[in-house]
């Protein structure tokens, strides 16, 4: 729907009538001392708050080291998923195998895993890393597998009638038809990642963006904690941009479809 | 399980049945041989049968059905709360743009944190205490319900709408008879997912935060103490718990959903 | 001369306009149903048929001329003039027996009465035994019975059709053609404003029918057809009719045609 310029304004108006009424009400609470507790703190020291963290290397590095672990997991994860659902979307004999066992672990809730892992992995970066991949896992192998079960018969055919080689099949057909499954997956393995680094950084207090959460949080440092969130969500929210960014140039052929 | 691969041949029930079981019974069976020859320390994994008399155990000393009730009783609190809220808030920005325009942009921002980033704020702000849990588990069911109450709302096909105003059709019968029934796919799908993250996220909170009951505060003991019996005993109900929810809310949906075309 | 179901369409003009330029959609339209008539409209792809109807129906509300229903200026969509949609448009979360009885909520009718009706209408179409059953699990050929249905539960004055029969396979739109003409039949008021692109069935079945030219849209010729029903489509006189309305498309009746309208 194309906006006239003043829609445009007004939408951008509304939206941030909300964030500035918090501020506002923050603002308030904190210089009226409205509560007892003194949590509430004023917008501009969070900011300022903020404006030394970056100065400072402590942000910067924790998140580096927050975002290199994601990653790490992810790819690795990623790849395991990618791999095993693929196999067992092509293979049924390998599914019906495999798939039981699979369905049976993956109802275990991400976070339940936390304490088996430090009982077999220990607190170490070993924890982190094996922890995030294996939360990566499951989704993508489950998002592969229907992606690749989806691609559609007549395609199939179309290869079964010109004679395709398996690995032609593979790489022709199956493989591009999967591709937006896999790319859902992608984007739902990041939300899931990030959200089990800040949950392992909360229980094993190592470095990372998590553990310095938890650390400001026992010290009453509101302001460090609400900087932290504010980075782990622009994080996130980049690399998910990223990632769509990957997704439109890999699914290009899709516009052109309709 | 599908019906057919992409490259093998189909095979009876049975046969597939059979072969589900072959690697669990496998690595079962591989479990009781590295323990009872002691290959693995029985601290790293206790052997088939400690697991299962431990369990035994624990159902018949009934304290577990005391954690159980716990943490199903904050989720289902939790719950509740959450998705009243998400469908509440997901109609009124689905229905109404300007709604959509005012709350969006906050709402779109916050979900860019995971939701375990809020622990340490809701701590700061309510302290340590069950109703934080609560408000925890509410907030992770109330963002999956928004975005699919809201995706639901909008979904009404153009086609549709044109016969409400043939019917002269007034706004609150259009809600009722249009909308939320051609919504009510994914309002659904939304009230499953959020069962399954708030399920997840009263594991989390009794972990994270450390207070006293419920299942997943039994596992954290058990991990404390090195009970590696227990802990798997948890892991497993808590996955059953997980399932049967899951499951349940599928059947639901297929009942409430008949009149979707069948094959 | 202001018999329910009258419909009188003057000097109506429309066009489209996009950064300033005006495309003429309809041009001139004037024309006149009298109650209890069938009349069809037929014309090539582009011609603005459609958008009359939808005109006609309320959903479209910008133009330059009247459009009067019984004397009076039409607002929008209403009860009094039913519709039915090329795609049925039965709503896929109701039974057969509240989707037919859709246009009956609200009205003071009482429960019992309500559900005589659209028992009534059924029968109407044939679909008696199929209350139960959800839209899709319904043939294309039911499925539209059960729109005509719903669309009449109301006694509108105007029955409004676009294309009704387009959507179905070849037999079963034969078969539908007889009985669209014994339901309105049935209905003795209702006046139907029919659109369609196959010309045996709109001289199979219409009072008169409508030609119309497209770019812009204007009405070319009213053909009347005065022949007895149930009309004979081998007949000398049939065939006739047809080869008159297809030469206004410059093409011959010996043509299965198919253009794609």
């Amino acid at each position: 729907m194309r906006q006239t310029v003043r829609q445009k304004v007004i939408t951008l108006i509304l939206g941030l009538v909300l964030p500035v009424l918090i501020l506002i009400a923050m603002e308030v609470v904190a210089r009226f001392e409205l509560t007892t507790s003194q949590l509430f703190v004023e917008p501009k020291v969070i900011f300022e708050t903020l404006v030394d963290m970056i100065k400072g290397d402590e942000l910067f590095i924790n998140l580096g080291i927050s975002t290199l672990r994601v990653s790490i997991g992810f790819v690795l994860g990623g790849a395991a998923g990618l791999l095993f659902g693929t196999v067992m979307g092509i293979s049924r004999t390998f599914e019906s195998y495999v798939g039981p066992i699979f369905n049976a672990l993956r109802q275990v809730p991400v976070l339940a895993w936390i304490p088996l892992f430090i009982l077999w992995v220990g607190i170490g970066e070993g924890f982190n890393i094996s922890f995030i991949a294996v939360t990566a896992f499951f989704p993508m192998a489950l998002s592969t597998c229907e992606g690749v079960k989806g691609v559609s018969k007549s395609e199939m055919e179309v290869g079964a009638v010109l004679e395709f080689s398996r690995f032609k099949q593979l790489s022709t057909i199956i493989l591009p038809s999967t591709l937006p499954a896999i790319f859902t997956g992608l984007r739902l393995v990041l939300s899931i990642t990030w959200m089990a680094v800040v949950g392992a950084e909360l229980v094993v207090s190592s470095e990372g963006i998590g553990c310095m959460m938890y650390r400001a949080r026992q010290q009453l440092q509101v302001d460090t904690v609400l900087v932290c969130i504010l980075a782990v969500g622009l994080t996130g929210y980049t690399m998910n941009i990223l990632l769509e960014q990957t997704e439109h140039y890999f699914l290009r052929w899709r516009k052109v479809a309709g | 399980m599908s019906e057919q691969g992409v490259w093998t041949m189909d095979v009876n029930k049975e046969v597939l049945k059979l072969r589900g079981l072959a690697v669990p019974l496998t690595l079962l069976a591989v479990w009781w041989i590295m323990t009872n020859n002691e290959w693995v320390s029985a601290v790293f994994l206790p052997p088939p049968e400690t697991v299962a008399a431990t369990c035994v155990k624990l159902f018949l000393k009934g304290k577990i059905f005391v954690d159980l009730n716990e943490s199903i009783t904050k989720v289902a609190i939790g719950f509740l709360a959450g998705i009243t809220a998400g469908f509440v808030l997901g109609t009124a920005m689905g229905l109404s743009s300007t709604i959509e325009k005012l709350f969006g942009p906050l709402f779109n921002a916050v979900r860019q944190v995971p939701i375990l980033g809020w622990i340490p704020v809701l701590i700061l702000i309510f302290g340590l205490t069950e109703l934080t849990k609560i408000i925890f588990i509410a907030m992770g069911a109330f963002y999956p319900m928004t975005l699919n109450t809201f995706d639901g709302c909008r979904q009404l096909k153009k086609e549709y709408l044109e016969v409400a105003r043939v019917f002269e059709f007034n706004r609150l019968r259009l809600l009722w008879r249009f909308i939320l029934p051609s919504a009510l796919p994914s309002i659904l799908a939304g009230i499953r997912v959020s069962m399954s993250e708030a399920w997840m996220l009263v594991i989390g909170a009794e972990i994270f935060f450390k207070a006293r009951g419920g299942i997943g505060d039994m596992m954290w003991e058990a991990k404390t103490r090195v009970q590696m019996d227990i802990v798997l005993i948890t892991i497993l109900i808590i996955g059953v718990i997980g399932f049967i929810l899951n499951h349940a809310m599928k059947i639901l949906e297929n009942r409430l959903l008949r009149w979707r075309s069948s094959n | 001369m202001n018999q329910r179901g009258t419909l009188d369409i003057v000097n109506l003009n429309k066009t489209f306009n996009v950064n300033g330029d005006t495309t003429p959609i309809l041009e001139n339209i004037n024309l006149k149903v009298r109650q209890g008539e069938f009349v069809s409209i037929i014309g090539p792809s582009g011609c603005g048929k459609t958008t009359l109807l939808r005109l006609v129906i309320g959903l479209e509300n910008s133009y330059e001329g009247e459009i009067l229903l019984d004397g009076k200026r039409i607002k929008g969509p209403g009860l009094d003039r039913g519709v039915v949609f090329q795609d049925h448009r039965l709503l896929p979360w109701l039974t057969v027996e509240r989707n037919v009885g859709l246009g009956l909520e609200g009205k003071r009718n009482g429960k019992g009465m309500n559900k005589q009706i659209v028992q009534e209408h059924l029968k109407l179409v044939g679909l008696q035994g199929f209350e139960k059953v959800y839209p899709a699990q319904l043939s294309g050929g039911m499925a539209q019975r059960a729109a005509i249905a719903r669309a009449l539960v109301n006694q509108p004055e105007l029955l409004l059709l676009d294309e009704p029969l387009g959507a179905l396979d070849a037999l079963t739109r034969m078969y539908m053609q007889l009985e669209l003409e014994k339901i309105w039949q049935r209905e003795a008021d209702v006046t139907m404003i029919m659109i369609t692109h196959d010309v045996e069935e709109a001289v199979y079945l219409s009072d008169k029918v409508v030609i119309m030219s497209s770019r812009p849209g204007t009405i070319k010729k009213i053909i009347p057809v005065e022949l007895p029903r149930p009309r004979d489509r081998a007949s000398y006189d049939f065939m006739k009719l047809k080869e008159e309305i297809l030469e206004e498309f410059q093409l011959h009746a010996e043509n299965v045609f198919s253009y794609a309208i």
